[in-house]
């Protein structure tokens, strides 16, 4: 990363989403999904938008998508074969860009698409490419795509772009304490959201509105479907990921604490020892000897925070627990609400012979 | 003589004529110079005779290494060359002084030598076809080899040599060896001519003693004499003679042996040199001659022994030939009837010669030498049996023996206890220096019987005579403690009988012994003969009666290691018993350690930091003989086994919580390795058994775990080594029944709301009976939430076990709470861990809950917690500096108790 580029304010304020783009999305990483690849070859679906930006109404288009080559898993780790292969992969991409110019279809790059369960997969890796990305265009962003969610029936597609304070400190590959605490960057605004809307052609729009007006199709209006509660798994999903993540916080959190004592410390000692050389120097001046240097004092070393990345884990991890605990909470209080609804709907039909508590303990199993 | 007969000559010509050569020298004494030269090996002067011999050895060794350097010059092995110009030089180094003592500069053949090498390598490098055809290895040993001669020759100012050999160059197939002894032999011849008559007899008999003690060197061949005899002077063959001598004396023991043995003859000579008419005798009897006229009474007698016994000792004592002195005296002692005391005397001699064979203390006997002791043992002590009138006691001193006085008792000064007890080192020395998988290792260990027979008949005669007080009761112990330890780990069908001797001699001890090691040692051998013969109770009961694991680790390294034997014996006893508990925690004191071995004594450790070599050679002797080993396979196995069903079912019920208890660290850190193991084959040795079993226990599936324990491979590895197979292995089966169980039901209770017995008693084939005992016992032990329905017959869950969700929820609020600690931390470093003020802290359950766990788990583990704690505490640490003070045995104390 070249301290060279110029970070330039990003205008765009909402993304459109062409509703090919999600069907694409979708398909491609439920087949992968379905396939069981991800899980072999260790890292997320992803491939390339395509599309436009409208300064003018500060929008940015998105109207098509492909696919990147999935990491292979390298089975002699020779760094040469590793950047063959990352070679082959920039040819692909390029292919497919000119394919799509000279099938006129929008061939400007806008930004990637990567897939990750609960939408919290924000690691070191993707803040580079996020950072690569917003470097080549100002206008980029990263679609998250959460899988799971989708498959419980609520499609997840969020749009995140990093935010300009964390751009600049990307740029530098630096995330000391006092840095970051300059920039007042926190998980919060670290990424940006982006609102996106679906954009669907008017046909389908038409058939939408034609099929919730007509009762005959809303078929599953009685059904108990939407009782279901099967999100079991995932939440213990998500709470393992979430128990990770907060052990990494743990262990960022104790080398902090260090970080800051050894500070403070390191602090005093150099205040102490300038105080008494100036001391010295002016009791010297005084005397008309000549003045000592204060070099000695500054070369005494500052303490390095233990951790690689500086702060860049610590604000990922609270990210990623941030989005694990959304998740959790609108799983769980979407759960409280169903087993309310069933409840009532049980006691309706037959009397009611369970205890409340009874039920709801069972049913969370 | 002829001397080509003489120098292909047999040493038996020689001795044959070694009579009527006496004679010959006699007459022609005064002749300036002889045609025989047999005499010519005589020393006329020791000290000459010394450095020429090392010279000459020195100029030997140099030489050969010249030819091996000539031959690897031959076929181009510079590598070769190298080193043999290194040992070279180094060889001279060590040389030098001796050739400064005797004013021989430096050797012109070294010389020549080193001017070849020098020669053939400039010409290796300057010839650059040959140097590119050279072998990688000979092509990095020529500059080398190069830069290294140059030096050499630099350093050691021999340039001037070098380039005077240059300028005279020796003829090719000059053989410098003749040059250079000639000048020597001069000297000798000379020195040879005044020799005195009255040596003569001497010098004869010590080159008779040398042809006897050295017949290789007529075997070897001799290409000196063979290949020219044309040029045959008298001077030729003086030194062609030479030459021989050169390699007859090329070991110094030899040498050592004749120098004793001219001293011997001497002392001889000069006694007989009164008689007018001495005759020639030959060398045995004439070192124990007897006048022929004077009777050999006892004082005779007793001078001569005396006088034998002085020799012993001291350096320059032949011992072989010490010993067969006195063996003659005793055939003489018997022969002329002088009584019993004598006899006794003299063979206890012959025993502590016998002893001293050998000349360094730590070396081992030879076999041969250890048999022919113990007879000679064996035969005294049937003497001492068979009569009571020799008396054979430390106490007596040197004065007051009475070894002539046939009225009175025979009282000697010596004990055979300890002449016994001296040879049952010396076999315990001679076993463990053999190699323990040869045959040569099970010949040897025929002995151990004879030992057991000898040491059996000593304890006999200990009972028999020790009325008339002649033991010291420490001597008495040990013969006890000697047959104890012959016995303690021996497997025997009729125990019973068995039993009573070892109660016995055990008894004997415990009344006798009033330093406290030997009743230890007992004690630790009781229980481990209990443990092999499988009375676990008893073993339990006096080993805990004896309070040893208190105070084991202040006691000698000795008694640790059988302290460690006899844990490791009593946990196997246990096992076999089906006490899985007693038999893992006696087991993993020694198995937790990764040295098991160490701690058995049955192999010396590597990886410890460096011993000196004193330590090592106290460690080495400390070894137990192979035939005594403790299995360290089969001790592994068990081990792992007992961990296996302790530890699965606990796994399975903890799953959850966050920190694990562990029972056994080394059963978890098999279990991870195989985890991590990308690709788990079949198992094959025994460990990987047991993990894989293991791995089907926690899985429930208790057939499959039973096939990974018992099989053929198990059977031949583990099982066929206890005496009593079938049932132990009926017992493993049965537990394995029996933990599956438990882990099933500990492991899928969430699963369940309920289960009927009846399918639980099929799944596992055990009766109902049992599988409503065991359910019973978790449910009371709390293990299990849940309750037995009779009418039913089922099983009914209890649904308070917390979800995994819950688990996993309650964990992570666990987690938050130290981030929200830590978080504070960073807000304010200086106070200290002040705890969370905030929201959250109004709900008290959650600590409670915690608390509550911890209690309803402890009446189940409860027994087995404190077992984790002191087994750390290294025991045996022979060696090394005893770690763990009086704190950890306070602490190992009381669970001992309760385990055993």
């Amino acid at each position: 990363m070249s301290t060279a580029v110029t970070i330039t304010a990003p205008s765009v304020k909402h993304i459109l989403l062409d509703s090919l783009v999600v069907m694409k999305i979708v398909k491609h990483v439920d087949s992968e999904l379905h396939a069981g690849i991800s899980e072999v070859s260790g890292d997320a679906c992803a491939g390339v938008l395509t599309g436009l930006v409208f300064l003018d109404n500060s929008r940015l288009e998105i109207t098509n998508c492909f696919p990147t080559v999935r990491n292979e898993p390298v089975i002699d780790d020779d760094a040469n074969a590793a950047q063959q292969y990352e070679e082959q992969k920039q040819q692909e991409m390029l292919d497919m860009l000119r394919k799509f110019r000279t099938m006129n279809i929008d061939y400007e790059i806008v930004g990637f698409y990567q897939s990750h369960q609960f939408g919290a997969g924000f690691s070191h890796d993707l803040v580079e490419s996020m950072f690569d990305y917003q470097a080549m265009g100002p206008e980029n962003v990263v679609l998250i795509y959460d899988p799971i969610k989708t498959r419980q029936g609520q499609l997840s597609l969020r749009a995140w772009r990093l935010s300009t304070a964390a751009l600049d400190l990307a740029s530098k590959n630096d995330w000391r304490p006092e840095l970051v605490k300059a920039a007042g960057l926190t998980y919060q605004n670290m990424f940006e959201e982006l609102p996106i809307i679906i954009k669907s052609s008017y046909l389908n729009n038409v058939l939408m509105s034609e099929l919730a007006l007509s009762k005959s199709y809303s078929s599953d209006k009685y059904s108990t479907r939407h009782f279901d509660l099967g999100s079991k798994k995932s939440l213990e999903k998500s709470v393992r990921a979430m128990m990770a993540n907060v052990d990494e916080l743990n262990k960022s959190i104790q080398s902090l604490t260090k970080y800051t004592i050894d500070k403070q410390r390191h602090d005093n000692m150099v205040f102490s020892l300038t105080q008494k050389r100036q001391q010295e120097n002016e009791s010297r001046q005084a005397r008309g000897d000549p003045i000592l240097p204060m070099d000695d004092i500054k070369r005494i070393k500052a303490p390095q925070l233990q951790t690689r990345n500086g702060l860049l884990d610590e604000l990922l991890a609270s990210f990623d627990t941030n989005a694990l605990a959304d998740f959790s909470k609108t799983v769980t209080s979407e759960n409280i609400t169903k087993l309310f609804i069933a409840e009532a709907v049980a006691e309706e039909k037959v009397a009611g012979t369970k205890d409340r508590t009874m039920s709801s303990v069972s049913s969370t199993r | 003589m002829s001397r080509f007969f003489h120098a292909k000559g047999d040493s038996d010509s020689e001795t044959e004529s070694s009579e009527d050569e006496v004679e010959d020298q006699k007459v022609s004494k005064s002749a300036k110079f002889r045609d025989d030269l047999d005499f010519m090996a005589g020393p006329e002067d020791d000290e000459k005779r010394v450095v020429r011999a090392q010279k000459d050895k020195k100029f030997d060794e140099l030489k050969s290494i010249i030819k091996q350097n000539r031959d690897a010059k031959s076929n181009k092995d510079l590598n070769k060359l190298l080193t043999g110009f290194d040992s070279l030089t180094k060889v001279f180094e060590k040389s030098k002084t001796i050739f400064q003592r005797q004013n021989v500069s430096t050797p012109r053949f070294y010389i020549r030598s080193l001017v070849e090498i020098e020669d053939y390598v400039n010409k290796l490098w300057e010839d650059k076809d040959a140097k590119a055809a050279l072998s990688k290895n000979n092509a990095k040993a020529l500059p080398a080899l190069r830069q290294k001669l140059k030096k050499y020759v630099k350093d050691q100012n021999l340039t001037d040599l070098v380039a005077d050999y240059r300028s005279k160059p020796d003829e090719d197939g000059y053989e410098t060896p003749e040059d250079e002894d000639d000048d020597d032999f001069e000297e000798i011849a000379e020195a040879k001519t005044e020799k005195s008559p009255g040596k003569a007899v001497a010098v004869e008999s010590d080159s008779e003693s040398d042809a006897e003690s050295d017949d290789s060197w007529s075997s070897e061949p001799d290409t000196n004499s063979s290949d020219d005899e044309d040029s045959v002077t008298k001077m030729e063959q003086l030194r062609r003679y030479f030459l021989k001598k050169e390699f007859r004396e090329e070991s110094k023991d030899d040498k050592k042996d004749k120098r004793k043995r001219v001293i011997k003859v001497k002392e001889i000579v000069e006694e007989d040199d009164d008689d007018a008419n001495w005759t020639p005798v030959s060398r045995e009897k004439s070192v124990v001659h007897f006048d022929p006229k004077e009777e050999v009474t006892h004082d005779v007698m007793i001078k001569k022994l005396n006088e034998v016994m002085s020799a012993r000792g001291k350096r320059t004592t032949d011992r072989n030939q010490h010993v067969a002195n006195l063996q003659k005296l005793l055939e003489v002692s018997e022969e002329k009837g002088l009584g019993l005391g004598i006899s006794v005397k003299i063979s206890f001699c012959i025993i502590s010669a016998l002893f001293e064979l050998n000349a360094k203390i730590s070396d081992f006997m030879e076999y041969e030498t250890f048999m022919n002791t113990l007879q000679t043992v064996n035969k005294l002590l049937d003497v001492l049996i068979e009569t009571d009138r020799v008396k054979l006691s430390v106490t007596y001193a040197e004065e007051d023996e009475n070894l002539k006085d046939d009225t009175q008792e025979y009282r000697i000064q010596g004990s055979i206890l300890i002449a016994v007890q001296r040879l049952d080192g010396e076999l315990a020395k001679i076993l463990q220096n053999a190699d323990c998988h040869s045959n040569d290792y099970i010949e040897k260990l025929k002995a151990e019987k004879d030992m057991c027979q000898l040491i059996e008949k000593a304890e006999g005669y200990v009972e028999l005579r020790n009325h008339l007080g002649i033991f010291d009761k420490h001597e008495v112990c040990k013969v006890y403690m000697m047959r104890i330890e012959h016995t303690y780990y021996k497997y025997q069908e009729q125990m019973a009988e068995a039993g009573k001797t070892m109660d016995y001699l055990c008894k004997k001890i415990y009344t006798l012994d009033d330093e406290k090691r030997l009743r230890q040692r007992a004690m630790l051998c009781h229980v481990y003969w209990l443990a092999v013969h499988d009375q676990w109770h008893r073993a339990r009961d006096l080993l805990l009666m004896s309070h040893m694991q208190a105070i084991v680790d202040h006691s000698d390294v000795d008694t640790q290691i059988l302290y460690n034997r006899t844990i490791c014996q009593l946990g196997l006893c246990a096992f076999r018993h089906g006490f899985i508990r007693e038999a893992h925690q006696g087991l993993s004191e020694i198995q937790n350690t990764q040295r098991a071995k160490e701690l058995l004594a049955q192999a010396v450790g590597t990886r410890q930091h460096e011993k000196t070599a004193e330590q090592e050679k106290i460690d080495r002797s400390r070894q137990v003989p192979y035939h005594m080993h403790i299995n360290v396979e089969l001790m592994e196995c068990v081990y792992l086994i007992c961990s296996m069903l302790l530890e699965i079912p606990h796994m399975a019920s903890c799953e959850f919580e966050m920190r694990r208890r562990m029972l056994s660290r080394s059963f978890h850190y098999q279990l991870k390795q195989s985890e991590k193991a990308s690709l788990t084959g079949p198992p094959e040795n025994t460990r990987e058994h047991v993990v894989a079993a293991s791995k089907a226990m926690l899985n429930g599936d208790w057939k499959k775990c039973k096939d990974y324990i018992v099989n053929e491979k198990m059977n031949q590895k583990v099982w066929n080594l206890f005496h009593n197979a079938e049932p132990v292995k009926e017992m493993v089966v049965r537990r394995i029944q029996e933990e599956s169980l438990r882990t099933y039901l500990l492991t899928y209770s969430t699963v369940y709301s309920t289960v009927s017995l009846k399918k639980l008693s099929s799944l596992f084939e055990l009766t109902k009976k049992d599988v409503h005992s065991i359910i019973s016992k978790m449910i009371i032990q709390e293990e299990l939430s849940a309750t037995l329905d009779e009418p039913t017959d089922c099983l009914i869950m209890h649904r308070v076990e917390p979800s995994r969700l819950q688990m996993l929820a309650l964990n992570l609020s666990d987690k938050l709470q130290t981030l929200a600690e830590n978080n504070e931390q960073i807000l304010e470093p200086r106070t200290g861990r002040g705890g969370y003020q905030g929201p959250g802290s109004w709900f008290p359950g959650r600590n409670e809950r915690q608390g509550d766990k911890q209690k309803g788990s402890g009446g189940f583990q409860g027994d087995r917690r404190p077992g984790t704690g002191g087994q750390d505490g290294k025991r045996g640490n022979w060696g090394g500096a005893q770690s763990g003070g009086g704190g950890s045995q306070q602490r190992r104390h009381p669970q001992k108790q309760r385990a055993f």
